[in-house]
Formats: C-alpha cells, structure tokens, sequence
C-alpha cells in the first residue's frame, strides 16, 4: 500500500460540465508526471456511502488536488454547494489527525481567483492556495508545479511541454473514441484514466 | 604554505569529480534529468479492455503519420 499511496493524487472537483475543460487538464497532468489519479467517480458500487468511499480513497492517496473554485450559490435553493470545501476538510483532518503515513499528506487548494476563498472559508488562510482563473493552461502549470516541488521528482517534464501534449491528445480523443465505438459522453473516469495512460505511454 | 595546501587539495578533488557527461558515457548512472518518468497504469479498470484501448490508440498514431506526410 506504501508505494501505491506514494503515487496516489486524490482529486476533489466540481463534476459538472461547465468545470470537464479543467478536471481533464488536471488529470492528464496527473498521468503525465507520473501519478496514479483518484476521485469519487471511480467507484460506482452503489452499497458504499459516499462518505465512506470518499473517506476510503482520502486515505489511499499521498497527494490530493482540491478546486474550490464551484463553491458558489445554486440557482435553484439559493445555497452554497459545499462538498468541496468538506472532502478539503476530511483531507486536512486525516494529515493532522492520522497516522504516520496520513501525516505525509500534500495538498493543493485551487480557487478560480486569489483571495477568494476568505470570503467563505478564511480558516484555510495561510495554507498556499493558487487560482487557475478558470483557464486549462494556468491549472497544468499550477499542479505540474505542485507535484514537481512536492515530490523532489526532477524527470517531471515541464508545463509547456505537458500543455503542448494535453492539446494533441485531446484532438486526437474523438479519434480513440470513435476506434473504441464510445462517444466521449458515454466514457466513464476509468475509461479516460486508461486512455489517458495508455496514450501517454505511446507518446512519452 | 596554507595556499599550496589548499591548491593541492581542489586539484585532487578535480581529478575525482567526473562531469555528469563522462559519468553517462561510461555507463555508470544515467543523467537524472535524462531518465524518463514512469507512465502509471490506473489501478481501476474501466470500461473497455486494455489491448483495445491500446490497439486504438496506435491505429490513430500511425494515421497521424500518414496525414501529416500527405
């Protein structure tokens, strides 16, 4: 488990449309590095809570990704959509309350502009939190970084190169789908972290 | 007599040290910045096996050779 949670990024985000552009960004940076990307979407076994399969992944991961940037009103109750500022929470807590291994825990907060945050969640002040502006390019720089000065790995190639490389993949995405007779709606997490990885591995 | 002590010292060292080019001829450790990371391979599977993904992907490569010669 040692090494599997070493290399290990949970990824808390928003899963909604407007927000794809970005979490796909974000996880083919996560493959490109060299990293194992985990989220709530990998499991569809409907007998574990939410809570627990979130909890249960939290603590399998070393590293965790957490874009706070959709904690905003919902139109239609008027409230705000918390989960993301929780699953940042139960991270927090497993470094500061865990064990030995919890305690190694990196994380990295996203927001979609600086300060931000501390209009809804100023106990996180002083923790560094980086605003991607909502753009694809700022979020592969920001979390190639992350991991780059996290881990001490020095073979991680660098945000251009990596941007340069998410661009010809994803037009080369509709492609692989239409091969494998799957639209790119109907592709599930797992489907595009295996796309993602195998691909990679084609084009190193 | 301290300045040739030191002298002597440096020009021993430099005759130790080998530059990270020499190290890599002589094939006894590979540059750091020169070794590829390793891709991982999720530890869930998806939707669809593997080799076909993997078949796919190197039948839309092999196109992008041949559009980009034509």
């Amino acid at each position: 488990m040692k090494a599997e949670y070493s290399k290990n990024v949970f990824i808390n985000c928003p899963f909604d449309e407007m927000y794809l552009a970005i979490f796909r960004a974000v996880v083919f940076t996560v493959y490109d590095c060299g990293y194992d990307a985990r989220c709530a979407l990998e499991v569809s076994d409907s007998s574990e809570v939410r809570i627990d399969k979130t909890l249960r992944i939290i603590s399998e991961c070393k590293y965790g990704i957490n874009d706070i940037s959709r904690t905003e009103l919902d139109k239609g109750t008027g409230l705000p959509r918390f989960n993301m500022p929780l699953e940042l929470g139960m991270f927090l807590g497993a470094k500061r309350f865990g064990d030995e291994v919890q305690r190694e825990k990196s994380c990295l907060i996203l927001d979609k502009e600086p300060y931000r945050y501390q209009g809804f969640i100023s106990d996180i002040a002083g923790q560094d939190i980086q605003s991607h502006k909502n753009d694809i390019s700022n979020a592969i720089r920001i979390v190639r970084n992350w991991l780059r000065s996290g881990s001490g790995r020095i073979i991680i190639p660098g945000g251009t190169e990596i941007i340069k490389r998410y661009h010809k993949f994803i037009s080369e995405l509709p492609l692989i789908c239409k091969g494998l007779k799957l639209t790119i709606d109907e592709m599930t997490f797992n489907d595009f972290t295996d796309i993602v990885s195998e691909w990679l591995k084609q084009n190193p | 007599m301290i300045k040739h002590i030191t002298y002597d010292k440096a020009k021993s060292l430099s005759a130790r040290i080998k530059s990270p080019e020499a190290i890599y001829k002589a094939g006894e450790e590979k540059i750091t910045s020169q070794r590829k990371r390793k891709i991982m391979t999720p530890a869930r599977r998806g939707t669809i096996n593997r080799a076909t993904i993997r078949k796919v992907i190197k039948e839309v490569i092999a196109n992008r050779s041949t559009s980009n010669e034509s």
